[in-house]
């Protein structure tokens, strides 16, 4: 995405977010569309689970309208949207660890969920195995850094940690996920 | 720098992230050591996989419409607490009063549907008396040797239908009944309650299953009793009755409710008017799960079991043909589903059956939530959660 398009879309975000306030109900539809797929795939790659990504998701847009009042408009939507997913992908992982459910592998890559391309992949797949076999905390990072090309500064700002920790447990990620997949790279 | 403290770098110097000495220092070993350059390659080509393999999730359009249409759904309910005044207040109190009634309907709908599984053995769990005093009768709709209790709500022995006789029946049971009613009861009465239920515009059956085939064992008073509520034949099969009769828990109103088993009343509860619905749920919710007896979960879990089956077979495109009221008709099915499913569970499940409950839960949360308010559906699937 261009530069001007990511200005054109922030402007749009705005326009959006000023028209739910103002209770506008197809303002709201329109943000989640554009934003669903993008926000499913982040918490998809943190939590594994279709099932429980779509809940997380709903949850999210759920919390955004619920919060939209503390949102600051002189900051893009996007980020913050992307925090409260994040938020809520963690709790929903730390109510999983309390029940003992380690579903990561079983459920991360679920029939009909990929596309067919990249579910011949076998390096695609395996690979999806090891990251949801990382630890939580690396996981998450990798995840933000990876997929959502966050810098580290963002992703210490959306996990409240330093950045000298981001920057360890993405290190820690990459050489663990570069170890076991030594046969693939 | 060493090597090792450069692959420590490595990862950070890829990201763009180092700056200044740092970075310098980075550039100036790889030049020199092919072994990091190596290994740098192999970082970079973790990056390109992991993105690919991070970012290949597909589902389909029908998908996004569906979570689209879920979330916004859910939302307008929350802005429409905003505002003063009574209706405001109202509003705001939503979760709660529906909370509330929803609890002590699932009670109700648990044995409304658990009735489905029962009815051909002449049992009818429940009945209202004119004067607003619930009594136990039988399935001939003949009150109980005892009580004074005149039968107001007779289930037709024709099992496809249930008929409130009563005018002074109470809302609640009203319409429970009413859902389980097909829109067009004259065709309907020949085909079975799940199909008709959710007839086409053009009257043609869903080619759903049987589920009100009678389970092997249990006789057919149903069908023999005919339309005539009182008949000898429905006392006969009632008096050939055999299998222990369940327990229900009645609708709750003004007056006595009276939980029955067989025939004979179990409990009775001096309910009131609005709040009846609380207190009988919170008074009396532990005594009714040790009620629940071994014989009415297999009849239940047979019922739930029917019921998913139904619900399986119906594709998007049959529910998109549907009228309004046929779908209303669905969503109720759904919703009933949904109380029986959870009253399992809460009286003792298996950890497969808590994962189906939730699984249904959340297949059907639109549905549930439209039906429970999204605070009581998310304290039940929570709640179904905790089980597993």
């Amino acid at each position: 995405m261009t530069g001007w398009q990511q200005l054109l879309q922030r402007r749009q975000d705005l326009h959006w977010v000023r028209r739910i306030k103002a209770g506008d109900q197809q303002a709201f539809r329109s943000l989640v569309e554009r934003y669903q797929a993008r926000i499913y795939a982040l918490v998809r790659a943190m939590v594994g689970s279709h099932a429980l990504s779509d809940d997380i998701t709903q949850d999210t847009f759920i919390k955004v309208y619920r919060n939209l009042s503390s949102f600051d408009e002189s900051y893009p939507f996007f980020p913050w949207l992307r925090r409260i997913a994040v938020n809520t992908a963690l709790t929903a992982l730390q109510v999983r660890a309390t029940q003992n459910r380690v579903a990561l592998d079983d459920d991360l890559v679920e029939e009909g969920s990929l596309d067919r391309d990249i579910e011949r992949n076998e390096l695609i797949l395996q690979m999806q195995k090891e990251i949801a076999r990382l630890p939580e905390e690396q996981r998450t990072v990798f995840v933000l850094r990876t997929q959502q090309e966050m810098s580290y500064e963002e992703i210490a700002a959306a996990l409240n940690l330093s950045l000298g920790t981001v920057m360890s447990r993405l290190s820690r990620a990459r050489s663990r996920l570069k170890e076991s997949l030594h046969d693939y790279i | 720098m060493t090597c090792e403290e450069i692959e420590n770098k490595l990862s950070a110097w890829l990201d763009g992230e180092l700056v200044g000495p740092e970075q310098r220092q980075v550039e100036q070993h790889l030049q020199t050591c092919s072994a990091c350059r190596s290994k740098g390659q192999q970082l970079l080509a973790l990056h390109t996989q992991g993105k690919k393999a991070l970012t290949g999730y597909r589902l389909p359009e029908t998908y996004w419409r569906d979570l689209t249409d879920r979330i916004v759904s859910i939302v307008p309910a929350r802005s429409a607490g905003a505002g003063t005044g009574f209706a405001a207040w109202f509003r705001r109190r939503r979760a709660v009063w529906v909370g509330s009634v929803s609890l002590a309907a699932m009670i109700a709908l648990v044995a409304l549907t658990t009735d489905l599984a029962f009815r051909q053995r002449g049992i009818i769990p429940l009945s209202l008396e004119e004067d607003r005093t619930v009594a136990p009768v039988q399935a001939t709709g003949r009150p109980l040797e005892g009580t004074k209790a005149k039968p107001a709500v007779t289930a037709r022995a024709e099992k496809k239908e249930i008929k409130i006789h009563d005018k002074a029946a109470p809302a609640g049971a009203t319409r429970l009944a009413a859902t389980t009613s097909q829109p067009s009861a004259e065709k309907a009465e020949s085909a079975p309650l799940s199909a008709a239920m959710y007839k086409g515009p053009a009257d043609e059956i869903l080619s759903a299953p049987d589920f009100d085939a009678q389970p092997a064992g249990l006789s057919s008073s149903a069908e023999k009793a005919g339309s005539a509520p009182p008949s000898a034949a429905g006392e006969r099969e009632a008096a050939n009755e055999t299998l222990p009769a369940p327990v229900i828990g009645n609708a709750a109103t003004d007056g006595m409710a009276v939980m029955q088993s067989n025939g004979a009343p179990l409990m009775t509860l001096q309910v009131e008017a609005k709040p009846a619905y609380t207190s009988l749920a919170k008074k009396d919710r532990s005594k009714m799960s040790r009620a629940y007896s071994e014989e009415e979960r297999r009849l239940a879990l047979q019922t739930l079991q029917r019921e998913l089956l139904f619900l399986e077979t119906l594709s998007a495109a049959d529910v998109l043909a549907l009228s309004e009221a046929e779908r209303r008709s669905l969503n109720s099915r759904v919703v009933q589903t949904a109380a029986l499913f959870y009253a399992l569970v809460k009286a003792g499940a298996t950890d497969a059956l808590a994962e189906q409950a939730a699984a249904f839960y959340r297949a059907h949360r639109r549905v549930l939530t439209d039906s429970l308010g999204q605070a009581c559906y998310e304290q039940r699937l929570q709640s179904l959660k905790m089980k597993l």
